[in-house]
């Protein structure tokens, strides 16, 4: 859609007076209307529907501080907040000799007042980092000034940057990427600006837009967590069938370093904690001789599965995702061949495919407009995933020559069942987010709801991790009992699915039904809910006597095979 | 696109309710902001940039189809 398509498209759907949507409170120190229809347009193609209000014009701090602000009165679920430094520092001399500091109490003042708002709101702030002003008072030479522009701004960004980062309920969009994206000249809009303190071009409101839609759809639905790549045009040149293990093209100079700069590329995202998988239509003999090529910089033990065979790719994806223990929505596809993307989308429509152009020196660009490959930054449990597939494997190997009971036994399992605190936020927000076959109610809270919940009297929130001989899975699971006239109701529980069937889920239970008692609560009332994919907490809580109805649940005993363990592992 | 039709859609009015003399006295809704709106939305469908002059003096339907006939633009 171009542009002014977009805006025609939006103010249709605006006026067309449709029904809940998410809603989106706009404060920034200009006039910010502009972005509206951008960011509409761009949260409905994400699945998002929005309500968009414009708060007053520059008035960040008021809109955020006082309780009876027309944005307070509007509740947003969202508050995005987006300062410029061209406007903050209006009063202060153009950046040239002195400290830093002054250049930053503005915007860290409208930081602090946003974080606030936003967590008195329950809503989840989206702080837009302004980008760095295009004032250069010394021309070429503001790039030698260590207290100019350039300078000053940066380091009021990562001042900004610093004190949002990490907090529960905030994101952090950057108006800088855009810029730089399109160019400063193409950015700004003197007449506008001059006539209506309108700074940005139309092209910068709608790149604002995308990006704004990209992170609060990453705060809202699960993060794809599995890449899977082809191997021939893909990890590298040629067709290893064909061309043979030395035949096919790798190396640092011409179309092999793109393969090789490829590789290096997935290497980071499993460093993010993204699975690598492998679905190749070729001999497996002749793909691990490639592999063994010493300019492979991607080994087979970085992946977490393969498929490799000449079956459909859907057929691939499927049987991997079983063996994962993963949704098809987790999956994203790389592959350059338009016929196979067209293969799985048909088969496989869940999974994102991604097609790469012909040439492979132009993938990493294409990858990083990619929205399904987007995260937030990862916690300790997501970069140990792919470790944890690999321990998977060795625990499949012994649990294949051992009874049910005995593999249980052996695999040595204890488990750590605390209340939920501030800094458990993000993991219990992604947990919350993400599981979807080992959870009973599907609640999806983000972390401003879940803040809310956690110390609060009338809530239990209670955290789950787990380990064996084998490894550390981190925190897993997740429950919370809300304060009822009558007792306790289960409001949430939820496991991660590579945690199921070893009885944690069981000792979780027993774990939340004593602390009910404990904290007086009363006994545990369940209902079993059905959504799309939940059939295994279904059949869990079935076991115990729950049916679609509330009712209280049965006394549920910590399994024998589990230990507890009490310190926190690294 | 026809510059009546494009002012309806972002003003939300049929086409037959605009004439050449429509400007904010006339329209409701069409307050300074839709004004800006309406520039940006020239701006992007006719692929023009207007002045500041251009853009404080425009006032009326009428002004805006001759001040992008001034940049070659029937519309």
């Amino acid at each position: 859609m171009s542009l002014i398509e977009q805006r025609l498209a939006w103010a249709r759907l605006a006026r067309s007076g449709r029904g809940p949507a998410l809603r989106i409170a706009l404060l920034a120190t200009y006039t910010i209307d502009p972005l509206t229809p951008y960011l509409g347009m761009a949260l409905e193609a994400a699945g998002l529907p929005a309500e968009i209000r414009v708060g007053p014009f520059d008035q960040i701090a008021i809109q955020c501080l006082d309780p009876a602000s027309e944005t307070a009165a509007y509740r947003p679920d969202v508050l995005v907040v987006h300062p410029r430094l061209e406007d903050l520092w209006a009063g202060l001399p153009t950046p040239l000799a002195g400290p830093s500091e002054p250049y930053a109490e503005a915007a860290s003042t409208y930081a602090s007042a946003a974080v606030e708002a936003g967590a008195r709101w329950g809503a989840t702030v989206v702080f837009v980092l302004p980008a760095v002003p295009d004032l250069r008072p010394l021309g070429v030479g503001d790039a030698g000034n260590a207290a100019g522009v350039f300078a000053t701004a940066n380091a009021v960004r990562e001042t900004l940057r610093r004190h949002l980062a990490g907090r529960a309920g905030v994101l952090i969009a950057d108006m800088e990427a855009e810029l730089r994206a399109i160019g400063t000249e193409a950015a700004e809009a003197p007449a506008l600006w001059a006539t209506a303190r309108i700074p940005y071009a139309e092209a910068a409101f709608a790149r604002l837009g995308a990006q704004l839609a990209r992170l609060i759809a990453l705060s809202r639905l699960p993060a794809r967590k599995v890449v899977a790549v082809d191997a021939d045009g893909t990890l590298w040149g040629g067709v290893v069938g064909e061309d043979g293990p030395d035949g096919v093209v790798l190396g640092d100079r011409g179309p092999g370093a793109a393969h090789v700069a490829f590789q290096r590329y997935l290497l980071a995202l499993r460093e993010a904690g993204v699975l690598l998988v492998l679905a190749s239509k070729n001999e497996e003999a002749d793909v691990w001789a490639a592999f063994a090529r010493p300019e492979m910089v991607l080994k087979r033990e970085h992946l977490a599965d393969w498929r490799i065979g000449w079956n459909p790719k859907s057929e691939s994806l499927m049987a991997m995702a079983e063996t994962l223990r993963l949704g098809l929505e987790s999956f994203c596809l790389i592959d350059d061949n338009p016929a196979e993307l067209a293969e799985v989308g048909a088969r496989c429509p869940q999974v994102a495919g991604l097609l790469m152009p012909a040439d492979p020196a132009g993938w990493r660009q294409a990858l990083s407009a990619e929205r399904a490959l987007d995260r937030l930054p990862p916690t300790a449990e997501d970069r140990a995933r792919p470790q944890s597939y690999a321990q998977e494997r060795e625990r499949a190997a012994i649990r294949e020559a051992l009874t049910p009971e005995a593999y249980l036994a052996a695999l040595g399992l204890s488990v750590r069942i605390t209340e939920a605190a501030e800094p458990d936020l993000p993991r219990l927000a992604q947990l919350v987010a993400k599981t979807n076959q080992f959870n009973l109610t599907c609640r999806r809270r983000d972390a401003a709801a879940l803040a809310a919940l956690v110390g609060s009297p009338g809530a239990i929130v209670r955290l789950a991790s787990a380990r064996d001989r084998f490894g550390d899975y981190g925190v897993v699971g997740a429950a919370i009992a809300l304060e009822t006239p009558d007792g306790a109701t289960l409001d949430t529980f939820l496991l991660s699915c590579r945690a199921m069937g070893r009885g944690i889920e069981r000792a979780m239970l027993a774990d939340l039904q004593a602390r009910s008692a404990q904290r007086g609560f009363g006994p545990l009332v369940a209902a079993i809910e059905t959504h799309p994919r939940n059939e295994p907490a279904r059949r869990f809580f079935a076991e115990l006597g729950a049916t679609d109805t509330p009712g209280p649940l049965a006394e549920c005993a910590w399994p024998v095979h589990l230990a507890i363990h009490e310190e926190v592992s690294a | 696109m026809r510059l009546e039709n494009l002012f309806a859609d972002i003003l939300g009015v049929e086409p037959g309710a605009l004439s050449e003399a429509s400007s904010p006295d006339t329209i409701d809704g069409w307050d300074s902001l839709m004004g800006i709106n309406l520039i940006m939305a020239m701006q992007e469908a006719y692929g023009v940039q207007f002045s500041t002059d251009e853009i404080t003096t425009m006032w009326s339907l009428g002004d805006a189809r001759r001040s992008l006939a001034a940049k070659g633009v029937s519309a």
